[in-house]
């Protein structure tokens, strides 16, 4: 409880910080929303030319695009700072959390907030009421409830990709040039369906680095992609962001007691 | 209150490889060399004393106060702040000290200076009575209250260092640890630090272990100096000592009437002749000034006289060169 009010005080700090920069606020914003929309009309010119990719329709890459961009949106607003840790660590700036008596975690993730998820979280809103609204959508509670666990688990399992990426450094110290491979490999998978990519790949996202969960098996499982019916496993979004995050806290913690033995 | 005994810290420094995918290849490499940054250090500081902990670049001094503060695991020996270890028990040390660093602010950057001391208290739980009073003495004290509405990034480095040493006692540790405060900051700035690390002291009995490379700061806060040099300790005991051991060398300026030959004296080495004015060193226990002046006197006419005692600068040189 203790930490979570502590998370709420670091964060209003954050955002104070943030609104003494009002112009980069509104370009920040713009400049996703131009993003976006460059990304979805590359998407509708694929699907123009080729009619459907695989069993999806142009509605259901909107829904499977607006999926990612309201889970990355909110992974983006708060965790979109995980790669600086490699810059705090080379400076060692790290060394201000190790000296108060708080949660070097919680320190470091309260550091900061980016406003450009939260473009990514307008374009998902958007785009999924225009899919909902196309595909004829008729969900119950149930369904409903599926979608923003979902949504929620798609954002911890980048958090926590990202998380583990970034703790690497307490190892290598530079570890920007593998998260930005890893960043650059799900900017692209995730706005088409992984199944277009073939067998092994899919088994790569699906059990190696399990990005498939962050929006394409909710997708297949909430507009029923699966050839055949869903296979259970597909339904595990949320126990794969647990296990990812139980990873990303132990590569953390034996980080953190790594750097205390080197240094910086 | 800090007892450091044997204290050692070893880094494993890898072997940085070259070339092709070297980041890959130094994330499997085992290659490494050791290097031994803390060398079997050890000595204590006394409740309510001001410590200077001095010594050249990369001798060893930030990485024993990063020991003292909980960041560093030591490689071996043994260290207690206050009965605490602070590594082990970090979370009970950090609540008992304070620790500034002076070349990077701790302070968070784009708010006004006074929401990161809100955000202090309630990371260390500060109650408001004493918040508010801390405040209260510590901003007139070190003339922050035309910054307390400015965000960090626009302070003069002065103003920083100033802001984060007041950060570094709103909860009244009882330990401060000062690692390089004054290192770029103005006279003005400084004399504001010097006063205010004194004053605090004085009133709240804060134990002050303090790294610098500025004498000015050693003479005017410290009684006791500890001085290492890679990582081994060199001299531990009161600043008059270290002056008496470390510096016997006295200097002894006489100006003449008018210019004269130069001459020897007894026990006193002629170092330089300028003008009217000649300079005499000697070791303080071989000869004083006086007998010096004596032979002189009967036979030249003396204008006027001047002793020079070493500065701590030339000490601590001294005492780097001797080993």
């Amino acid at each position: 409880m203790r930490n979570i009010w502590l998370y709420g005080q670091f964060l209003r700090v954050a955002v104070l910080g943030k609104a003494q920069y009002k112009a980069d606020f509104f370009v920040g914003i713009a400049s996703v929303l131009v993003l976006n929309a460059v990304n979805l009309s590359l998407i509708g010119i694929l699907v123009y030319n080729f009619d459907t990719l695989g069993n999806w329709g142009i509605w259901d890459l909107m829904f499977l695009y607006s999926f990612w961009m309201l889970s990355r949106g909110i992974y983006g607003v708060f965790f979109w700072h995980l790669s600086d840790l490699e810059e705090m660590i080379v400076s060692g700036n790290f060394d201000a959390y190790l000296v108060r008596p708080a949660s070097p975690f919680l320190q470091f993730i309260g550091k900061e907030i980016s406003y450009t998820g939260v473009g990514d979280f307008l374009v998902g809103v958007l785009g999924f009421l225009l899919a909902a609204a196309q595909l004829k959508l008729k969900w119950q509670a149930g369904e409903w409830v599926y979608f923003v666990i979902c949504v929620l688990s798609g954002a911890l399992i980048q958090m926590a990709v990202n998380w583990i990426g970034a703790s690497l450094c307490f190892w290598t110290t530079r570890s920007h040039a593998a998260m930005s491979i890893v960043e650059r490999f799900i900017v692209l998978m995730q706005q088409y369906p992984a199944n277009i990519f073939g067998k092994y790949f899919q088994i790569f996202v699906t059990c190696f680095l399990p990005v498939a969960f962050i929006n394409y098996y909710p997708s297949v499982v909430l507009l029923n992609k699966a050839e055949g019916g869903t296979s259970f496993w597909q339904y595990l979004s949320p126990v794969v962001s647990l296990v990812l995050l139980f990873v990303g806290a132990l590569v953390w913690t034996r980080g953190v007691k790594r750097y205390a033995g080197t240094g910086n | 209150m800090i007892e450091v005994k044997h204290l050692k810290k070893e880094f494993k420094i890898p072997v940085q490889k070259k070339g092709r995918f070297a980041a890959v290849r130094n994330l499997f490499s085992s290659e490494y060399t050791i290097k031994r940054a803390v060398d079997d250090i050890s000595f204590c500081v006394g409740n309510g004393e001001i410590v200077g902990f001095i010594g050249k670049n990369g001798a060893g001094k930030s990485t024993t106060i990063k020991m003292l503060s909980g960041i560093l695991k030591p490689s071996a020996g043994s260290v207690t702040v206050d009965g605490i270890r602070p590594f082990e028990q970090r979370m009970e040390n950090a609540r008992q000290i304070g620790v500034v660093f002076g070349q990077k602010t701790q302070l968070w950057w784009d708010v006004p200076l006074i929401e990161s001391y809100r955000l202090l208290r309630e990371i260390y739980r500060i109650d408001n009575i004493t918040y508010q009073k801390n405040l209260e003495r510590y901003i007139p004290m070190l003339g922050l209250e035309e910054v307390i509405n400015k965000p960090v990034r626009q302070m003069s480095l002065g103003q920083r260092v100033k802001s984060d040493i007041c950060a570094a006692l709103l909860h009244d540790p009882k330990i401060l640890f000062l690692d390089e405060p004054t290192i770029g900051v103005d006279v003005v700035s400084k004399k504001y630090l010097q006063d205010f690390i004194s004053e605090v002291n004085r009133e709240k009995g804060t134990t002050v272990l303090l790294t610098t490379h500025d004498m000015g700061d050693i003479e005017k806060l410290c009684s006791r100096v500890v001085v290492i040099d890679s990582g081994h300790l060199m001299y531990d005991g009161d600043l008059e000592s270290m002056v008496q051991r470390f510096g016997a060398i006295r200097s002894l300026m006489v100006e003449f009437e008018e210019s004269v030959e130069d001459f020897q004296v007894a026990n006193a080495e002629l170092v330089r002749s300028e003008g009217n004015r000649k300079w005499f060193s000697f070791h303080r226990e071989k000869t004083t000034p006086m007998e010096i002046l004596h032979f002189i006197v009967g036979r030249f006419p003396v204008h006027d006289i001047e002793v020079i005692e070493p500065d701590i600068e030339g000490i601590v040189r001294n005492l780097y060169e001797s080993k």
